[in-house]
């Protein structure tokens, strides 16, 4: 079965530059994933960037999956924390920090914001660690950003959501504050790794159209990522995966207006139809998706090999190149034959001549 | 039509049109108003601000409106709800009620969204409901479920790693003997018709609209 004629890393490189591969890569952001059948008790997996780090190797081997573990440290609510506030970290087997003291309550709150230092941060310092292992173990630093989502950490998804609405100066002040802060981190980055040598995951749940209108993602959303996206792009970062979790088809044409690299790699969730997308953004863009994390979890490996087989039939011939991969993060309770599913579905259905 | 009746006609549909415009101020004022000109208070409920906010759920089913503008007609529906509220008999308030329901987030998810809208259109809807938050643990749902005695119970997650533990309310309701009683609705990003059928639930719905309908549905059928 694993008659692969590259490696991981020569697959990837190979599909960036455009040039010929074996098969269909998949990737599968395992990060939980790699927790579970490690043994890692979460709240270690959260706080223990070593242990976190192992945990993604051993399970990347175990599965020979294609993409390369990623930054450890970090679960979506997590800027309140760096802006102030406090997180909760639960002892339980399963489960994901978050925020239980915003740093924002009212609008009186939001001027007396201040910008943190990544340096001492309580999530980035660790960020930066994971970066520095990173960058020793397979020569990258990972870098994540969900502007909206940090800007929803710092007063709760409630108070944002509603100030979109009632005190949208408000939340513009809020977004300043994230961006001054990303643009910070960014710049910490470059010093220490250097622009080549990160690589940037970017997702925007809050920015779907499950959440707000295609009118609210363009007046805030899209224009903080847009410079988010400059900076990275003027610093020299060539690697930057979009990521649109929830539905952001009516905003498509947002995203085609975003500078970003070339062989930018577009992935999505279950929300959006895969082809119609990788039709729309063409041959720059990889495009990478979507299985179902619910099948994934709970469904048979056949049913995971027919969904993975009528996704990679759609989508290995997209001109810019397709990577497959679950509709989002692999489910820690994915049962490893699913995965293993998923990896026999590309090296089955995926080949190329 | 006599005057009173063209005058209580005119303020219902300002206080509906108070919610649909996101106006917390104006739907305040108007509560205090009908209250001063007579109107019957949980009719200037039930047939003016719950009509408004009617009128956003169907918006946001037709991707007219978003959840900034569900979560702010809210607003305005409760600030007038609360001016209301003193004036009107809580035992009709009960007798009235479509149904009384029990929702939460599930253990183990603390993304609460999603829940916050169900709750907000199935009380627009004229159901009593019964909040027990996020990350709350199967038992408290039965347990609440039986002390209200509550007619549906509402599950929400958004995360795979917690929607399992949506089959333990089901198998504590067995366990308590009550399961013959009460509907299960589930929902949720990643939770599917498939999912709620395997795990025995009654329901699913795709969002808070459709929750609405859902559960209708389900205690006509009862």
């Amino acid at each position: 079965m694993k008659d692969d004629q590259l490696t991981p890393k020569e697959r990837f490189r190979r599909l960036v530059a455009g040039e010929p591969i074996d098969r269909v890569p998949v990737a599968l952001s395992a990060s939980l994933y790699a927790a579970k059948v490690s043994g890692i008790p979460f709240r270690e997996f959260w706080t223990d960037p070593d242990q976190s780090l192992r945990a993604q190797e051993w399970a990347a081997e175990l599965h020979d999956w294609d993409d390369t573990p990623a930054y450890s440290y970090g679960w979506s609510d997590w800027a309140g924390w760096d802006f102030g506030g406090e997180v909760t970290i639960p002892d339980k087997d399963i489960g994901f920090p978050f925020v239980s003291e915003r740093p924002v309550r009212g609008l009186s709150d939001v001027d007396k914001l201040n910008v943190p230092d990544p340096w001492t941060a309580p999530v980035m310092s660790q960020r930066i660690r994971c970066a520095h292992l990173n960058m020793e173990s397979i020569g990258k630093a990972d870098l994540h950003f969900n502007i909206t989502g940090m800007v929803a950490s710092l007063a709760g998804n409630d108070l944002v959501l509603r100030w979109y609405r009632t005190n949208p100066a408000a939340v513009h002040t809020l977004y300043r504050k994230v961006m001054d802060y990303a643009l910070r981190i960014i710049d910490v980055y470059v010093t220490e790794f250097g622009g080549e040598n990160i690589s940037v995951m970017e997702t925007f749940p809050l920015d779907s159209q499950n959440m707000v209108s295609p009118q609210t993602f363009a007046e805030f959303g899209f224009v903080y990522n847009c410079e988010l996206n400059q900076k990275l792009l003027s610093v020299g970062v060539k690697r930057v995966h979009l990521h649109l979790c929830g539905n952001h088809t009516a905003s498509l044409p947002s995203w085609k207006q975003m500078s970003v690299p070339r062989r930018t790699v577009v992935s999505m969730g279950s929300d959006m139809d895969i082809k119609l997308t990788a039709d729309f953004f063409g041959t720059d863009y990889i495009i990478c998706g979507n299985v179902s994390t619910e099948l994934l979890q709970s469904g048979t490996p056949e049913a995971v090999m027919a969904s993975c087989r009528e996704i990679i039939l759609k989508l290995k011939d997209h001109p810019g190149g397709f990577i497959l991969s679950p509709a989002c993060s692999l489910p820690p309770l994915t049962p490893p034959v699913n995965v293993y599913a998923m990896l026999k579905a590309a090296r089955t259905f995926g080949r190329y001549e | 039509m006599s005057d009173q009746s063209v005058n209580e006609e005119a303020i219902l549909k300002e206080l509906a049109n108070s919610v649909v415009s996101l106006n917390e101020d104006r739907a305040a004022s108007l509560s205090r108003e009908a209250v001063e000109r007579g109107v019957d208070a949980y009719k200037a409920i039930s047939e003016g601000l719950a009509r408004g906010m009617e009128t956003i759920g169907e918006g946001y089913e037709k991707g007219i409106y978003y959840v900034p503008d569900l979560l702010v007609a809210a607003d305005a529906m409760y600030a007038g709800i609360n001016v209301l509220r003193p004036h009107f008999d809580e035992q009709r308030s009960r007798d009235s009620h479509a149904g009384c329901g029990v929702i939460g987030v599930i253990e183990g998810d603390t993304h609460d969204i999603g829940k916050n809208l169900v709750m907000i259109m199935l009380e627009a809807a004229g159901f009593r409901m019964v909040d027990l938050g996020r990350d709350v643990p199967p038992r408290r749902f039965v347990e609440a479920a039986a002390k209200e005695g509550a007619d549906v119970i509402c599950i929400s997650s958004l995360i795979t790693t917690a929607m399992p533990t949506m089959e333990d309310v089901i198998s504590a309701l067995k366990t308590e003997g009550i399961r013959e009683k009460v509907k299960v609705m589930v929902g949720g990003a990643c939770v599917s018709p498939a999912f709620a059928k395997k795990i025995g639930a009654d329901a699913y719905a795709h969002n808070a609209a459709a929750a609405v309908r859902t559960a209708r549905l389900m205690l006509k059928n009862a």
